[in-house]
């Protein structure tokens, strides 16, 4: 294992390795700045721009992109107290507060500093438990693997919109898009409609530029023109000693985003908001927090960049994305000619290593671009709104069509988007349906496969104990935001018992897991 | 939730069941003639949607007409919307017909009227500049051959 990750430094330190790297960190960290601009839509508009390049700096670009942005969306939650993408929301409780303090470039640093930290050690972890967990999967069957996919589907009922109903039909929705065109064992077409180009099957990549890019312009359009009115001065650096005070803030939220991110579906938001809770549980001045506490800023930033990490581990293990942004990864290393699985630790060693090494270097880039020129970054947020967006338009058009050189996918892209932002106005987003259309194609062919296989036997699901297993983790993950809403109720109670007033909703929650 | 949701979910449901009808005229192998037939699978999976569907009619039924209902966006900003929606499938048929470049030129100045910015200084730029440096880009830089229409 530790050769062929000295093998990966070796490869990624190849100058154009460096450049993608260097890019995609830069990029993400810009794009992450930007209110409105996520890390999913990131990776699904620079996808166009990889198709050219070989598999290593394609993907590692892609990572890079994945960490810097996720990272970047804590500058203007501190600035501006707008976060750059919904993994920074829980930043803005301490970090903005801190930032109206004067201390902007404390509050910048410490960010900087927490979230190289979850990142660096999330990499760590993936190097470690990834091949393990590849192991394991390589005996796996296509009932373990019906089982296992239908597991990653059922953690989207805890990501998205609020009702778990809608995130489930949501994903429902997305495996049912991954029904269209050729069936793969009898060879028939389904619901093509007579046009041949849905013959192939809706590819991934116009989908999710539409859902995740498209459909977020058009949102932008309900808000109309909007300029970011940025007058704070950045100046000083956390101290030696006061990183040292947060020390175990951030062993605990970097254990805890790297949890998250390792369950399918559960990405930076989700661990963002748990490691501010948990930090300030844990805190000795609780009643501190939101007033421009330190803990208060390295608990969720910590979490949320140890979650990138974390989210790969199932991704590149197990095919079974980690988050959003970990699915259009999935879908981009599959354009790239490398099916995630366990066999890619096999057939692609050599690259998924890179990879690997690509996402150490990726966190030692973005902690000197964050400490070096947070000021720098500060000004993206000057950029209007309506000078980006048709700019976010036009890639997404040219970049659909650049996947095959043709306009079909560019009206699948136009399609989703439209329907991506009525969808969002009615409380849907767009994660859970890129996580069951990516999961889509796996959940059928092993479910079919396990029938075929086993003479039409449905009770060979409950028969081997992998499968056993996962399918209690299925329905664990099904109760899960319902075991959530119990455990938040409880401890709201005991709180407001303690307290002696009326029992309000303290916890910090989660309203949009698009990340 | 409120009752907005319910015309949604209604027109959800009539798109699932059209559907799973149309599961009944999709080919089928006389060897094949198992559970795991081409309709198969497309079957179950809108089986488990209308399922959650109704759970969601069920749910918006009994939470009333006044169950949280978010207030809608308001006649302009719908406008806008439409108008930046109407303009980006003009510049997927003006890539097609007029060129690339031209379209994206076009759409940039379209989009950014539709949002309201009436500096033409920062128009006339955007619309200049943008265009030219996406199109050196992929047809340049990533040999992407982009439509050329009857313009360019």
């Amino acid at each position: 294992m530790f050769e062929q990750l000295l093998t990966g430094f070796m490869t990624m330190s190849e100058p154009i390795n460096i450049l993608a790297v260097f890019m995609g960190v830069l990029g993400g960290m810009i794009l992450g700045a930007m209110p409105g601009l996520t890390a999913p839509m990131g990776c699904a508009l620079l996808i166009p721009f990889t198709y050219s390049m070989p598999p290593v700096p394609a993907i590692s670009m892609l990572v890079s992109l994945y960490c810097g942005a996720t990272y970047g969306g804590s500058i203007s939650a501190i600035l501006v107290h707008a976060p750059g993408t919904p993994a920074a929301a829980a930043t803005t409780f301490d970090g903005y507060p801190l930032a109206q303090k004067g201390q902007a470039g404390k509050a910048l640093g410490m960010a900087c500093i927490s979230s190289f930290i979850g990142g660096f050690f999330s990499v760590i972890v993936l190097v470690l438990l990834a091949p393990v967990l590849a192991k394991i999967a390589i005996k796996f069957g296509p009932p373990e693997y019906f089982a296992l996919s239908i597991f990653g589907l059922s953690m989207i009922s805890s990501i998205g919109s609020k009702s778990v109903i809608k995130n489930l039909l949501g994903g429902t929705i997305g495996v049912f898009i991954a029904c269209v065109g050729m069936d793969e064992i009898s060879g028939f077409s389904r619901y093509d409609f007579g046009i041949t180009h849905l013959m192939d099957g809706v590819s991934f990549i116009p989908v999710m530029i539409g859902l995740f890019a498209a459909a977020e312009v058009f949102r932008q359009a309900e808000i109309g023109m909007r300029k970011v009115v940025m007058d704070r001065k950045i100046t000083g650096l956390p101290t030696w000693k006061e990183v040292k005070s947060v020390k175990t803030t951030l062993m605990r939220s970097s254990l805890i985003g790297t949890f998250i991110g390792i369950l399918p579906a559960e990405g930076g938001t989700v661990a963002s908001f748990i490691g501010y809770n948990e930090a300030k549980r844990f805190s000795k001045n609780p009643e501190k927090f939101g007033t421009g506490v330190l803990e208060g800023i390295a608990g969720p930033e910590c979490a949320n960049n140890a979650a990138t990490g974390g989210s790969m581990v199932p991704t590149m293990a197990l095919g079974i994305p980690g988050s959003g942004t970990a699915a259009v990864i999935l879908g981009a290393l599959m354009v790239h000619g490398m099916r995630p699985g366990p066999l890619m630790f096999i057939q692609h060693a050599n690259e998924v290593y890179a990879v690997f090494a690509g996402m150490f270097i990726a966190n030692i880039m973005f902690l000197g671009l964050g400490l070096g020129g947070s000021r720098i970054f500060s000004q993206i947020l000057r950029v209007p709104n309506y000078v980006l967006s048709p700019i976010i338009l036009i890639l997404c058009v040219v970049g659909t069509y650049a996947l095959k050189n043709n306009m079909a996918d560019v009206w699948i892209m136009l399609i989703c988007g439209i329907i991506g932002y009525k969808m969002k106005a009615y409380g849907f987003t767009a994660a859970p349906i890129v996580l069951g259309l990516v999961l889509g194609q796996l959940i059928e062919i092993s479910l079919r496969r396990s029938l075929i296989v086993f003479e039409n036997n449905p009770f060979i699901f409950f028969t081997r104990p992998w499968s056993v297993a996962l399918l209690f983790l299925t329905v664990l993950g099904l109760c899960s935001p319902m075991i959530r809403t119990w455990f938040d109720n409880r401890g709201a109670r005991k709180r407001a018992k303690k307290n002696g007033d009326s029992c309000e909703g303290t916890t910090a929650t989660c309203e949009d897991g698009l990340d | 939730m409120g009752n907005k949701d319910l015309p949604m979910a209604v027109t959800m449901m009539i798109i699932f069941i059209v559907l799973f009808g149309l599961s009944f005229t999709f080919q089928s192998s006389g060897v094949l003639v198992t559970h795991t037939t081409a309709a198969f699978f497309p079957r179950v999976v809108l089986a488990v949607a209308m399922f959650l569907n109704l759970i969601l009619i069920i749910q918006t039924l009994l939470k009333g007409p006044d169950g949280g209902a978010k207030k809608g966006i308001e006649p302009e900003a719908a406008k806008r919307v439409a108008l930046s929606m109407v303009c980006t499938i003009a510049f997927g048929f003006g890539t097609a017909y007029l060129g690339t470049l031209v379209s994206m030129a076009l759409f940039i100045v379209g989009i950014m009227l539709v949002w309201g910015n009436r500096n033409f200084k920062v128009i006339f730029l955007n619309a200049l500049i943008a265009p030219i440096i996406v199109y050196l880009i992929f047809n340049k830089v990533l040999l992407v051959q982009l439509p050329a229409g009857i313009l360019l």
